[in-house]
C-alpha cells in the first residue's frame, strides 16, 4: 500500500475526521519533505511515515479541538460533536483490528478494494494472485469482517 | 423491486466478492443515510466503518500538488539565496572601497589627535593589516556562500 494511503489511515483513527485527516497527512508529508535526510537514514520507511502522520494528527486534533483528549473525553460546552466523533473513533479502531488480524493475502485484498477502490483486474494485476483468488479472499475477508460486526 | 429485495442482492454480491465498485458505492451510500432498516443494523456499523476509512477522491492529487510547490518554492529559494550572497558581497566591496578612500594620509598636523599617537606609517600599516583582515573576512564569507549555493544546486538535481 503506497505510504500516503497507510498514513491516511494513521490519521483518520486519531482525527475521526475526513478533512482532519486529509490535512494531517499533508502536513506529515511537507514535514517529511523537509526532513529528507531523515528518511534516508530511516531502516522502516512504513513506521517512518506513520509516526510522522500520527504526530501531525495529534496537532490537528489538539488545535482544532482543545477540549478533546485523544481517548475522547467529552466535554458538553465545546459544542463540538464528541459523540459522533467516538463513534468514527470507535468504528475506525474496530475495523482496522480487524482487517490487521486476517490472514496477510486476505488483508492486502480488502484493503486495495475497500479501502482504496482498485478494480479487481487492478489488485489481481498488482498481487500476482488470479482473479478468481482476488474474489474468493475478498469474499473471505468481507464474510469474516461482517462476522464481527454482525454477531 | 422493493428497495430491500435490492440490498439483498447488493449484500448477497459484495460478499460473494461480485459486486461491482457502484455497486459497493450504493451499498455504503445506503447505510451511511439516515433511512436504513433496523434489520441491517450490523451491516450499517460494517459499511459506515469502511466509508470511514476509504481514502478520500484527491487525496492523491492533493499532495502531489503540495510536494510540487514545495519543490518550485525550494528552486526559487536557492536562486534568491544566490541574489543575496551577491549583494552582500557587492555591499562588503562597496565598504571596502570606502573605507580605503576614507583612510587618513595622516600628513597634516590636525590629524595628529585622530592618530592616537601614532606615526603615520603606523598608521598605514594597521588600517592596511585591518582591511587585510575584512578581505579574508569577506572572502571567506563568499566561500561560505558559494558552497551553500553549490549544496543546493545538487539537492535540486536528485
Amino acid at each position: 500500500m503506497p505510504h500516503y494511503r497507510r498514513m491516511y489511515l494513521v490519521a483518520i483513527r486519531l482525527t475521526a475526521d475526513t478533512a482532519d485527516a486529509q490535512d494531517a497527512v499533508q502536513d506529515a508529508v511537507i514535514n517529511l519533505w523537509r526532513q529528507q535526510s531523515g528518511l534516508e537514514g530511516a531502516t522502516n520507511i512504513e513506521a517512518y511515515t506513520a509516526a510522522a502522520a500520527r504526530n501531525a494528527a495529534v496537532d490537528i486534533v489538539r488545535r482544532r479541538h482543545p477540549v478533546t483528549t485523544l481517548d475522547g473525553i467529552a466535554d458538553s460546552s465545546s459544542g463540538h460533536d464528541l459523540s459522533g466523533e467516538l463513534d468514527i473513533r470507535d468504528r475506525v479502531k474496530r475495523v482496522m483490528e480487524i482487517i490487521d488480524d486476517l490472514p496477510e493475502a486476505q488483508r492486502r485484498v480488502i484493503l486495495m478494494r475497500d479501502v482504496d477502490g482498485f478494480e479487481m483486474d487492478e489488485i489481481a494485476r498488482d498481487t500476482g494472485y488470479s482473479y478468481a483468488n482476488v474474489r474468493t479472499l475478498l469474499s473471505r475477508a468481507r464474510v469474516a469482517i461482517r462476522r464481527h460486526f454482525t454477531d | 423491486m422493493k428497495q430491500n429485495d435490492r440490498i439483498d442482492i447488493l449484500i448477497s454480491r459484495y460478499l460473494d466478492g461480485t459486486s461491482t465498485l457502484d455497486e459497493e458505492r450504493a451499498l455504503r451510500e445506503y447505510f451511511t443515510g439516515d433511512s436504513i432498516d433496523p434489520a441491517y443494523a450490523g451491516y450499517r456499523d460494517m459499511f459506515r466503518a469502511f466509508d470511514d476509512i476509504a481514502i478520500p477522491d484527491g487525496l492523491d492529487k492533493r499532495l502531489f500538488n503540495t510536494i510540487g510547490r514545495l519543490d518550485s518554492q525550494r528552486r526559487s529559494d536557492s536562486f534568491g539565496i544566490r541574489r543575496f550572497m551577491l549583494r552582500i558581497s557587492a555591499i562588503a566591496a562597496g565598504i571596502a572601497i570606502v573605507l580605503s578612500i576614507a583612510i587618513p594620509s595622516a600628513s597634516s598636523p590636525a590629524d595628529e589627535d585622530v592618530l592616537c599617537g601614532m606615526t603615520p606609517e603606523e598608521v598605514a600599516s594597521h588600517t592596511a593589516m585591518a582591511l587585510q583582515l575584512m578581505s579574508r573576512t569577506i572572502s571567506a564569507g563568499q566561500n561560505t556562500a558559494t558552497r551553500t549555493i553549490e549544496s543546493l544546486s545538487a539537492d535540486n538535481q536528485e
